[in-house]
């Protein structure tokens, strides 16, 4: 639970090419690691917080995200259920977040999984999903320059299963 | 003729070899490309002087000099050599333009091999717990109109790192659904295999088909013609799944006209009396798949020890009993016959920890013989639900306006949820089965219809009230009762509205609506709504006297698009703009040709 003196408090945040970032307390708690990191030094308001797995213009991408997004609730923890029904849908905002070059998307989800951010985590790889999804996987293979690595014995176990699609 | 031995006349008239002019040119552009670091653009030298020289030409030196033509007297030798200048630079200019735009398609292509780079870059780079979860986006992301275990057979033919990633997680192979009539065994057999014992979603497709009645030509029939019996059948998939009950967490069960299919008719009878220490939901939709004499009971369930059910959902069918029945906490019914309306009052007299009800009658078709169904209903009698807090009752629009509204009315008074938050009343425009009474429709008089709940259920904090009606001139009245407790109202309906504010005053009080925060008003433009200026003013009095206007925030409008069948946002009106709006506020219905609809007046 934050408290007042918490929403005020200022957070520094050091990337691993050596830039310097600092944010609302709020905002950076985002982040479950940060958030982890800032209980285990305390009070120490100097202390910067390394992030050696994030650059510069990731960081500054990932912290618009947790500026616009600092009043949302707490996500809830996972259930068992939760894989069941996920909607693909992406919020307006997010959308228009996200609309960045490939190799940022995929940054933007490698920093989200390593600072622990669900959320932002959902918005990329929904991106992804939404990629891939309704393509055949020649198309899929084209994509992302995959190449098809099967052995003939896994060709013929292929085969086999696609003749389940092909009964339909 | 090869493009080496083409022969270029050059501006004295003599002749240079492709290969010549090839040099040229590249020592030209050799020349240009150095001049492109200086600030000006400059042509080669020997162009740049040329240029000059031309340039230089005046009329008095030529007096002076005279004019020389070039040989065969064809035109004046300066000229000639202008146009050969201009000649040499636009050959440049073409070749560069070539070059261009060569490079304007590879840098293209170079942009997209950044973009595919990124994205094998960055796939590469996600280790196989992201990747699953994009999977599991793909697989159980919705909207989605493909079989589930079928998108996942495709992501695991992309490569083996996909395929290790997909065949390893059971959760992508939990969701059993098959084709009717021509069920994928193979990807069942699959899915239960490698879905190893994580709890499964099964969709399953039964078959209905009549039982032929052999009858001897002109035999006596004292008993009239004999009803038809219904087999119910299943294909391969039931077999496969049987003995992984441990592990069933859903079923739904789908009946489907046989049309030939004939499959088994071994249906649940070897797991009578099993344990599903999994099952939590149950659907049943028959939608009349079975006809009118199918038996809709659910007798398979009737030993089935399922500690886990929480959730029942059907489609034109009942439980005869269930052995959970006490634990169900959510329970949605769509029913089509008035015989069900006292079975399912008698069910849901057991079901005391339901919190979540939605009971759908809109489809109900009324016999003439009816009146015995009608009798046993006034006798049967209240069922108080306690736990409900989220109640949906979806009533078709046409029976609230015509005579069958007394069932309606007798149905809500057998059922009492006394705790309810968040109450949706949905009138819905339903047809009259071909077989069923067809009553002349009149006016929907809403107020009395709620006048029961609004009563019964004191704690309504959101209420909900929708009326779709079919032609929309008829005339649908204002509600009037409203639970103390309501914070939010809701009221959308696409027809002409009425409001008869004095007389009714008179007959039932004034409602309590010191809670209230909202009102949300959707009405269809095209229709007499006019009402809507008596009836907020009148709210709003309601507010003032029951000390709640101080509290109350806005009223928010919504339009109803007659094509989308859908309300669209039109405007919020701050609490003190909210009578001044109403004094301006028309109503009158905005169709050219409108006719009011007079006969239910």
């Amino acid at each position: 639970m934050s408290t007042t003196e918490d929403k005020t408090r200022k957070v520094k945040l050091v990337t691993s090419d050596n830039e310097e970032f600092e944010v609302d307390w709020e905002v950076a708690t985002r982040s479950v690691l940060i958030k982890h990191m800032l209980e285990d030094i305390g009070e120490s308001e100097e202390q910067a917080i390394p992030l050696p797995n994030v650059t510069a213009n990731v960081l500054k991408k990932v912290l618009e995200w947790c500026e616009h997004h600092r009043k949302d609730p707490e996500p809830a923890p996972e259930s068992s259920d939760d894989n069941r029904k996920r909607t693909l849908e992406i919020g307006d905002w997010d959308a228009k977040f996200i609309q960045v070059d490939q190799e940022m998307l995929f940054e933007i989800i490698l920093a989200a999984n390593y600072l622990d951010i669900k959320a932002l985590l959902d918005v990329g790889c929904k991106t992804v999903a939404n990629m891939i999804k309704g393509k055949q996987p020649e198309e899929i293979r084209k994509m992302f320059n995959i190449v098809n690595d099967f052995t003939p014995e896994e060709e013929a176990q292929i085969k086999k299963e696609n003749e389940w699609a092909e009964d339909r | 003729m090869s493009s080496t031995t083409i022969a270029h006349q050059t501006r004295n008239g003599a002749t240079e070899t492709f290969e010549e002019m090839k040099i040229r040119l590249m020592e030209d552009i050799n020349s240009l490309v150095s001049n492109s670091f200086e600030p000006c653009f400059r042509l080669p030298q020997q162009l740049e002087e040329e240029e000059h020289f031309l340039d230089c030409v005046t009329y008095g030196n030529l007096l002076a000099q005279g004019v020389n033509r070039d040989d065969g007297g064809r035109g004046f030798s300066l000229v000639s050599r202008a146009r050969y200048l201009t000649s040499r630079m636009e050959y440049l200019n073409g070749v560069l333009l070539k070059i261009s735009a060569g490079f304007s398609w590879r840098i293209n292509t170079g942009h997209q091999r950044i973009q595919r780079l990124g994205a094998v870059c960055g796939l590469a780079a996600l280790p196989p717990e992201i990747l699953a979860n994009i999977f599991s986006f793909v697989v159980y992301g919705f909207p989605s109109d493909e079989l589930r275990s079928c998108i996942s057979v495709q992501l695991s033919h992309v490569c083996r790192h996909f395929r290790d990633v997909v065949i390893s997680n059971p959760h992508f192979w939990t969701e059993i659904q098959t084709t009717p009539r021509k069920p994928e065994i193979g990807l069942v057999e699959a899915c239960v295999q490698r879905s190893k014992n994580c709890p499964l979603d099964i969709d399953l497709n039964l078959y209905t088909s009549a039982v032929d009645v052999a009858l001897e030509p002109g035999a006596a029939l004292p008993d009239g013609i004999p009803v038809m019996e219904q087999r119910v059948e299943c294909d391969g998939v039931l077999p496969i799944l049987i003995p992984h009950i441990h592990r069933w967490r859903s079923l739904h069960l789908e009946y489907n006209k046989a049309d030939g299919f004939s499959g088994s008719t071994e249906l649940f009878e070897s797991i009578q009396g099993s344990l599903f220490p999994m099952l939590q939901l149950i659907e049943e939709f028959q939608n009349h798949a079975g006809g009118e004499n199918f038996d809709r009971s659910m007798a398979y369930a009737s030993t089935w020890n399922t500690p886990l059910l929480t959730t029942l959902i059907l489609a034109d069918c009942l439980p005869r009993s269930l052995l959970s029945v006490t634990s169900i906490t959510k329970f949605h019914v769509l029913l089509f016959s008035l015989n069900d309306a006292v079975k399912m009052l008698d069910l849901l007299g057991g079901m005391q920890s339901v919190s979540n009800l939605l009971i759908n009658v809109s489809y109900f078709y009324f016999f003439v013989d009816g009146e015995e169904m009608e009798a046993n209903l006034v006798a049967h009698k209240v069922v108080v639900l306690e736990n409900v807090k989220d109640f949906e009752f979806c009533f078709g629009s046409m029976h609230a306006a015509n005579a069958d509204r007394y069932f309606l009315r007798t149905f809500l008074s057998k059922l009492h949820v006394p705790n309810a938050i968040n109450v949706f009343m949905k009138g819905l425009k339903t047809k009259v089965r071909d077989n069923s009474v067809r009553r002349s429709e009149g006016r929907l008089r809403l107020h009395q219809l709620l006048s029961g709940i609004a009563a019964g259920s004191p704690k309504i904090a959101n209420l909900d009230i929708s009326v779709e009606r079919n032609p929309t001139r008829l005339n649908t009245v204002l509600p009037r009762h409203f639970p103390p407790g309501l914070e939010d109202l809701k009221f959308t309906c696409n027809s002409n509205l009425q409001f008869f504010q004095k007389e009714l005053d008179a007959q039932d009080g004034v409602p309590e609506l010191g809670k209230l925060r909202t009102l949300t008003l959707g009405v269809n433009s095209e229709c007499d709504t006019s009402a809507v200026k008596r009836w907020v003013p009148w709210l709003v009095s309601r507010l003032k006297l029951c000390g709640g206007w101080g509290s109350f925030e806005e009223l928010v409008l919504f339009e109803y698009d007659v094509d989308l069948e859908d309300y669209v946002f039109e405007e919020t009106i701050p609490r003190d703009d909210i009578l001044g709006w109403c004094k301006c506020y028309d109503g009158a219905p905005l169709k050219d040709g409108y006719e009011s609809y007079r006969s239910d007046v």
